[in-house]
């Protein structure tokens, strides 16, 4: 890759508008279709989550054997993760990719089949846990054991696009985007595969067991949602801010130093379980690592939006890619923290756990996704978002909602461990100490489930053509605040610009 | 890094190597672990001595609770491990060991805490996946088996005390109903483990559901540190089997059951695991 193709394009010739015009029309049908459907898994994670929530402080609320705690608690993580994550992040990754190689997208059809078989398995496997075949023991492997195949060959079928496209690409140019994107599409079909291999049918693990599960969900969290997330954010940040990347050195940093250091890490979370030593050890010291990969990601985005923070005012891409970085940053950091030995005594398999995963799933990924989806659903529908009032309520309803939650789960987390681990307090002081928390818990989710509703509905009136036909693309702000005489010679383009 | 499958190859190299290290390497090493046979005769003076006399024979671990297939399939299904750990942490990672209702020092005799010896890789043996748990919001079940026990005048070993009938009965109507018991627990009900149907003697069936134990309150346990293991004075009129009905466990909640009383941990490690002196007999 030469530095010059980090540089934006001079200037944006007629023929270009209409290749991307090409493009998006060409990715149309897929992206649409994965956006949809990941939107309504989206709302019925939510409500999972939100039922979960309830269960743990009522546990007689809707009691029903198909809605015990244990079972809605896995649907709901996996909804969140294979129904509203992956469906997502393949729809950014399609719609990335295209346009950056610079191709139509010759086959969408196929895409969208393989989005029915994978929308299938998902759905076949929420309906099997709720209705108690499920593997609830397996850590983000909780379908019941015959689901997987249909997972890994659909996603396959999706990623031999990828690398169609990939191969067809206008020669010379490679951008950080694609290399996150390949880096997705490679991954992750590698680590369920071996997982499901020796978990569900080789068996007979042990142990192994626990460290290989813990081990596959740090790495779809790290090797998945990571790198999909931050090619969405490498692709956003310099299009708004209509500025290269601020450095090419630093990203290839952080690209191969997350590559070689993420697929340790995970077992981290056994210190002091019977497992060898060495596994936590491993696992701990690459998690911690993982903060430069981080540092260096978190560097470069300052660096590009530098001066030109008030776009993260006004533009609604870019406002949530930033919260979308914050929470990468977050992410890492606590990642870190609780894989150390000194935090563990207290977080040991407490709800703390469960807020390194909400900020990873949540306040990273999820984030990070709306940023993209309000990015790409004008371009591919042809019409503008209806109002900058519903991106403004959903911003703040899941901004606000999300930071508290996982506030709140690692309050309580710690609280329980605390518990746990002090002289003369029985098992149930955990429970009590942290019920407080979980009441503040069951609010968030509400609020949750607000800010997803207003989404999902103003995604349908998008995707039912009945967004704004004409003038000029949707603001968080309704007219964007005077700002100062532009700081940079070029200019500065608006969202929904075709830049 | 132009081409495709040089790329391709270097993340293959990146994930390649952590893939065996981190999830084959340790997959292989249980599927090659053996059950270890406790020394009798030390080959050498720089190995550790012998185990006791009357281990002799005998290999380490000798039961397995991850034996009980099917039990153990209901509490996979049912998500038990959720919210319960079944792991004894050793003590540079926490007071699991000191813990009460940790293992073998559910009867009390003194305020004192026992030391419970925290788990090791041969405790999992025959599972398919060792039930390390989720999340430690209940307590922990590492050695469940050692709250159900009835103590027997004389024996010392708890290992030779029989179960306890209405702790076992306490343990059926806990899965029916935790909330009637424990007013705070956050434990769902698994009322579908069981069924209920009319009586067809008069005295009932003996495995249905009891209520109402310890009638006599000098046969309930001592309360010394808040015993978990009692009785509600009264039930809830709701939770009742309406006249001439009874409540009957299903074969799935006797399996879970049997599997629960199976899950012990605390047999002695031989000394080739721990490199500890045992103490000699006297």
């Amino acid at each position: 890759m030469s530095q010059e193709s980090q540089t934006l394009p001079p200037e944006v010739t007629p023929e270009d508008i209409l290749q991307r015009a090409a493009i998006d029309k060409s990715t149309r049908l897929p992206v649409l279709f994965f956006f949809t459907s990941a939107a309504v898994w989206l709302f019925l994670a939510t409500l999972f989550g939100l039922l979960a929530s309830i269960k743990l402080v009522v546990p007689g609320f809707i009691d029903s054997e198909y809605l015990t705690y244990p079972r809605v608690q896995a649907a709901f993580i996996n909804a969140l993760v294979y129904g509203w994550g992956f469906q997502a992040g393949m729809g950014v990754m399609i719609w990335i990719m295209a346009r950056l190689c610079r191709t139509d997208l010759r086959n969408p059809v196929t895409l969208v089949v393989a989005g029915h078989f994978w929308n299938l398995g998902v759905t076949l496997g929420i309906i099997g846990i709720l209705a108690g075949m499920g593997n609830l023991h397996m850590k983000l492997l909780e379908f019941p054991s015959w689901t997987w195949p249909i997972l890994l060959l659909t996603y396959s079928l999706i990623i031999v696009w990828m690398v169609i496209m990939f191969s067809a690409r206008r020669k010379g140019i490679v951008y950080i985007s694609q290399w996150y994107i390949l880096a997705a599409c490679f991954s992750w079909p590698w680590f369920y595969l071996v997982t499901n291999c020796l978990l569900n049918v080789m068996k007979k693990a042990g142990i192994a067991g626990p460290v290989i599960a813990s081990w596959y969900s740090s790495n779809v969290l790290f090797l998945w949602m990571v790198p999909v997330g931050l090619a969405s954010a490498y692709f956003i940040i310099p299009k708004i801010t209509a500025r290269p990347v601020y450095s090419y050195n630093l990203s290839t940093l952080a690209f191969w130093s997350l590559l070689v250091l993420a697929p340790w890490a995970g077992a981290q979370e056994l210190i002091g379980g019977p497992v060898p030593v060495w596994i936590p050890a491993f696992a701990g010291t690459a998690q911690i690592l993982l903060l430069i990969p981080m540092v260096t990601v978190a560097l470069n985005h300052y660096r590009t939006v530098k001066g030109s923070h008030e776009l993260v005012e006004v533009s609604p891409s870019l406002r949530f890619t930033f919260f979308g970085s914050i929470g990468y940053v977050t992410t890492c950091v606590m990642s870190a923290l609780l894989g150390s030995m000194t935090l563990s005594r207290y977080t040991f398999a407490s709800y703390a756990g469960d807020a390194v995963q909400m900020t990873g799933y949540y306040m990273f990924f999820t984030m990070a996704m709306f940023g993209a989806i309000y990015f790409i659903v004008p371009r591919v529908t042809n019409c503008e978002w209806v109002t900058g009032k519903r991106i403004r309520m959903h911003f703040w309803l899941s901004a606000y909602a999300c930071i508290f939650l996982c506030v709140l789960l690692l309050v309580a987390g710690f609280s329980q461990g605390a518990a746990n681990d002090s002289w003369g307090k029985d098992y149930w002081s955990g429970i009590l100490f942290s019920r407080g928390y979980l009441v503040g818990r069951i609010l968030m989710w509400l609020l949750l489930l607000a800010a997803n509703f207003v989404f999902l509905r103003h995604l349908s009136l998008m995707v039912l053509n009945r967004g704004r036909k004409a003038g000029s693309p949707t603001l968080i702000h309704e007219r964007p605040a005077p700002v100062p005489a532009p700081v940079a010679t070029l200019p500065i383009p608006t969202e929904g610009a075709e830049a | 890094m132009n081409s495709l499958k040089s790329f391709v190859l270097a993340i293959g190299a990146c994930i390649g190597v952590p893939t065996y290290i981190m999830a084959v390497r340790p997959y292989a090493i249980e599927r090659e672990r053996q059950p270890v046979a406790y020394q009798t005769t030390a080959p050498d003076p720089t190995t550790p001595a012998p185990d006791p006399e009357d281990l002799k024979g005998l290999n380490y671990p000798a039961s397995f609770p991850g034996d009980n297939k099917r039990g153990e399939l209901v509490y996979v299904r049912e998500g038990c491990a959720q919210c319960h750990t079944q792991v004894v942490r050793p003590a540079y990672a926490g007071i699991d060991q000191w813990k009460r209702y940790a293992g073998k020092e559910q009867v009390y005799e003194s305020d004192a805490p026992t030391v419970v010896r925290h788990t090791h890789p041969w405790d999992y043996m025959h599972e398919d996946f060792a039930m390390f748990g989720i999340r430690r919001i209940g307590p922990d079940l590492t050695n469940l088996r050692y709250r159900f026990l009835k103590p027997v005048a004389g024996v010392t070993d708890q290992d030779k005390w029989p179960l306890d009938p209405e702790k076992v009965a306490w343990l059926y109507t806990y899965l029916y109903n935790p909330q009637a018991i424990h007013e705070w627990s956050n434990s769902p009900s698994f009322k579908h483990l069981f069924e209920t149907k009319k009586k067809e003697t008069a005295a009932g069936r003996g495995d249905a559901l009891k209520f109402h134990f310890f009638e006599d309150k000098a046969k309930e346990p001592a309360k010394g540190h808040g015993d978990p293991l009692k009785f509600p004075a009264k039930y809830p009129e709701k939770l009742m089997p309406a006249e001439g009905e009874e409540i009957i466990p299903t074969d799935e909640a006797k399996d879970l059951v049997e599997y629960l009383l199976g899950l012990k941990r605390t047999a002695p490690l031989p000394s080739s695991i721990t490199g500890i002196k045992p103490e000699p007999k006297k």
